[in-house]
């Protein structure tokens, strides 16, 4: 063991407080009075604020602008609903009245089409015939554009029946299209085979044949156009 | 209430020195060490009440001052060094020259003190100069009992050396 070491160390016992202060931090401790004791407890806001006026400040600064951004929120969320309630209400009307006319609209553009095809299958002149059937594709398309937009702004107030309707619609739309490619397809592919029987200047030959490649790559409308070139 | 008055009226007594100086030893400045001494006190008083069932109360002051030294030596931007001249030794009876050759003799143990490590200097604060048995001592540095008794062993040594090279 290190004795001496000790010794030494213990020297050091010689540090101690001066008896007065030890008793007189006894008497403060136990009866409380130690600012330790005193201090206000962290939720003691109103305690701290009490000696901080710093701290006092920003309490009232977030006392204020709580109260400030309640109210605010108070209203606003009043106003907004106020606003809503008024667009609902326009809004179904308008919707409403938005559906009813394009469903009218449909419903010219379904006779268009019905008419356009009965058109289609009893033309004799090849030109007409392709202009008629470019017009019934367009309705057709315009038809479906219409549907979606009405779909995007319904935001669920459209009428179930409505809906069902213009699914309908829809669908005949897409059909009408399907219809009106098929036709036309059929028309054009008929077309080429009645020309390739005729006999055609070089000229003519060739855009027959550029036709032809167009029609089979699928390049529908460029095979239409080509044909519209061939002179008869 | 009384009870845990007259508890705690026991413990600061028995041991109020032993925390002075076991502080002052880490701060010199007798200011400080008082400010922290009542600190720890306060604090203890405070958490005796509200906890009824602190397993060793000596432990627990230990581990008190332990923490505000930490804060304190943490936040401190200037430190002022108080030689031990300064120091108040107990017995005023001593005279002048006696009072310097002690100061002195204490400058230097302090002095091989301060080359250890913090847990070597509490093991040894701890141990020698406030006879605290083995277990309080680990229960206040949180480490078991046998480590404690190798720190001290060890601690013991560097100390020795250190005071070769001080009377050097």
């Amino acid at each position: 063991m290190e004795f001496s070491t000790i010794k030494q160390l213990k020297k050091l016992q010689g540090v101690k407080p001066e008896i007065e202060w030890t008793k007189s931090l006894k008497e403060q401790i136990l009866k409380g009075d130690h600012y330790y004791l005193n201090a206000p407890a962290v939720w003691d806001v109103f305690g701290l604020m009490k000696r901080s006026w710093v701290l006092s400040s920003v309490v009232a600064l977030l006392l204020v602008s709580s109260g400030f951004f309640a109210y605010t929120t108070y209203i606003n969320k009043m106003f907004v609903q106020d606003l809503l309630a008024r667009l609902n209400t326009t809004n179904q009307s308008i919707n409403q009245t938005k559906l009813v006319a394009s469903l009218e609209e449909m419903k010219t553009s379904l006779q268009v089409i019905s008419g356009s095809l009965d058109n289609l299958k009893l033309a004799k002149n090849k030109k007409e015939a392709l202009v008629t059937a470019s017009v019934v594709k367009a309705t057709a398309k315009y038809g479906q554009v219409t549907v979606q937009n009405i779909r995007a702004s319904d935001g669920g107030v459209v009428d179930g029946k409505v809906l069902a309707s213009l699914n309908e619609t829809e669908k005949q739309f897409q059909n009408m299209e399907k219809m009106a490619t098929a036709v036309q397809n059929e028309f054009i592919a008929s077309l080429i085979a009645d020309l390739k029987t005729r006999s055609l200047t070089v000229n003519n030959a060739e855009l027959l044949k550029k036709a032809e490649e167009d029609f089979t790559a699928g390049r529908i409308e460029e095979a239409a156009m080509g044909i519209s070139w061939i002179n008869q | 209430m009384v009870d845990l008055t007259k508890q705690f009226s026991k413990l600061y007594d028995d041991n109020v020195v032993k925390i002075y100086r076991f502080i002052y030893l880490k701060v010199e400045s007798k200011q400080v060490a008082e400010d922290l001494t009542s600190q720890v006190f306060a604090k203890g008083w405070a958490r005796f009440r509200a906890i009824t069932d602190i397993k060793n109360p000596t432990a627990y002051l230990y581990q008190i001052a332990r923490t505000e030294i930490v804060d304190h030596l943490r936040v401190r931007t200037k430190f002022r060094m108080v030689s031990l001249d300064n120091v108040e030794v107990a017995d005023n009876k001593q005279n002048l020259a006696e009072k310097q050759a002690i100061n002195s003799d204490l400058e230097g143990v302090r002095k091989a003190l301060k080359q250890l490590d913090e847990d070597e200097q509490n093991v040894l604060i701890m141990r020698y100069l406030d006879e605290q048995p083995f277990k309080t001592i680990a229960l206040a540095l949180d480490k078991n009992e046998g480590a404690i008794r190798v720190m001290v062993h060890r601690a013991l040594k560097k100390l020795k050396e250190g005071l070769g090279d001080v009377t050097k």
